[in-house]
């Protein structure tokens, strides 16, 4: 073969151009940022053992810096990563057909395959706002868990969460946030197992339905917990 | 049958075009879509008029020439038939059908329906091949492959180059095409011996020619007129993963 003598011609800097590495990578940082949801919700739950469960989990951790650090500076990389080469991707594939057809009739493409760009916008912005919130408490500053303090002097997350998913505008803003990440999960976990190499004929439409089972589940447990406060099932 | 047809009609590569609305009169449902298309061409050349250019060869739905996108689908309504396979009896008189060319800044248009499609030769120049030697002509048992990894290769090499797959994506990726050729020699001895550098080069190719990436959108395989499956494009993935840590 005329190209090289032996081996891949790719390059290590060059590889990251070609397309199946950005396809890999975007799956990698994918399938990280869904494990990241499955550690996230571990710390949600635990607002189902009252205030003493979600407040003591919220001293925890910060009594750890440097692992929370250290946490977020891996996502960090992995959301940079991921929404960087969505942009580029995304731009690439629009350029790769300046003359769009004038009738079009799809077979296979999903809503949330069509939509990654703009599930992923929507997930982005509220990610800013959730930040907002609950990170720097800037959103409802009077229920702030960084000067409420529970009767253990612990900063009272539980009360913070309650009184906040009591306005339904915020709730609302949350619902949204999981119905796009839900759409943007069911495309995205059956196409990094593809895009990795593990999928077969026999295999796909299983880790399609899983795809579809994570979202789901992700959605459910996630808006539970807006969905009852809510409903004055947590108070 | 009558058919009311709207055609993308354009003189040449930078020469604006359009649908332009033509008829179709009593046409046969045991004509091929092309053979309607000779109709209507039939009249146009009667009426002093410039006949529809479009790109066929050998009427079989083995040689990948035909490429119409009918109603919005590439190669027609019909699963895995080429526009020239498909019958009109898969439509109905009075139908309006819509017939537009590939679309993909990989595939420049050439006039009417007619792109050039040397983007998906230039992939296979890249690496869609096994180095032979000259020689004796070897022994056709001396190599044994397994029936499965046959069986595999031969499904990949039913791949006609059409373009199908391209003109389905929404993101112009000539995934499912790259995939078919990759895989099909990957599962041979003969082909394994290149298969790390035929997979970076043939993608590395991919995006040179300006095709999109692959989002997993599953458009192509739904389109192929041979069936080739997104399988092949998971094989692919493993292989240049393969190339990778090798």
């Amino acid at each position: 073969m005329a190209p090289a003598s032996n081996g891949c011609t790719c390059s290590c800097l060059k590889v990251f151009a070609n397309p199946v590495a950005k396809k890999m990578l975007m799956a990698i940082t994918g399938i990280g940022l869904v494990a990241f949801l499955f550690v996230h919700l571990i710390g949600n739950l635990s607002l189902y053992a009252g205030p003493g469960g979600i407040n003591a989990y919220g001293q925890t951790l910060h009594s750890l810096p440097p692992v929370v650090w250290a946490f977020r500076a891996g996502l960090i990389l992995l959301l940079v990563v991921h929404i960087w080469l969505g942009i580029k991707v995304t731009l690439e594939n629009q350029a790769a057909r300046p003359t769009p057809y004038a009738q079009r009739t799809y077979l296979k493409v999903t809503l949330a395959s069509r939509t990654m760009i703009w599930t992923g916008a929507i997930i982005g912005v509220i990610l800013v706002y959730h930040i907002l919130h609950f990170t720097v408490q800037m959103i409802c500053p009077e229920t702030a868990a960084n000067t409420l303090k529970d009767t253990l002097g612990r900063p009272d997350v539980y009360t913070m969460v309650v009184s906040s998913f009591r306005k339904i505008g915020i709730s609302l803003v949350y619902l949204v946030w999981m119905g796009a990440v839900a759409l943007h999960v069911s495309h995205g976990v059956h196409s990094s197992l593809q895009t990795m190499g593990l999928a077969g004929e026999q295999t796909l439409p299983l880790w399609t339905r899983l795809a579809l089972c994570v979202a789901a589940f992700v959605f459910i447990a996630y808006t539970s917990i807006p969905a009852t406060i809510l409903a004055g099932i947590v108070k | 049958m009558n058919l009311n047809l709207y055609v993308w009609r354009q003189k040449g590569p930078n020469a604006p075009g359009k649908l332009e609305q033509l008829q179709a009169k009593n046409i046969s449902p045991d004509m091929s879509f092309l053979e309607m298309l000779d109709e209507v061409n039939e009249d146009l050349v009667r009426n002093g008029k410039e006949p529809i250019a479009f790109d066929h060869d050998c009427r079989e739905g083995i040689c990948g020439t035909c490429s119409q996108v009918i109603n919005g689908i590439p190669h027609g309504p019909q699963e895995r038939t080429t526009v020239c396979q498909l019958h009109m009896r898969k439509f109905k008189d009075g139908d309006s059908i819509y017939i537009e060319p590939w679309r993909a800044k990989a595939f420049p248009l050439i006039k009417d329906l007619i792109v050039d499609r040397s983007a998906l030769d230039r992939i296979i120049q890249a690496g869609g091949y096994t180095s032979c030697h000259t020689g004796g002509v070897p022994d056709g048992n001396a190599i044994l492959i397994p029936k499965p990894d046959a069986d595999t290769a031969m499904d990949a090499a039913e791949c006609i180059g059409c373009g199908a797959c391209v003109a389905a994506c929404p993101n112009g990726s000539a995934m499912l095409f790259t995939s078919a050729k990759v895989s099909q020699l990957a599962s041979l001895p003969q082909g394994r011996a290149e298969a790390a550098q035929r997979v970076c080069v043939m993608t590395e190719a991919m995006l040179n020619e300006g095709f999109g990436n692959c989002s997993n959108h599953y458009e192509c395989q739904a389109a192929c007129p041979k069936g080739i499956k997104v399988s092949f494009i998971a094989k692919l993935n493993r292989e240049f993963l393969k190339a990778q840590i090798k």
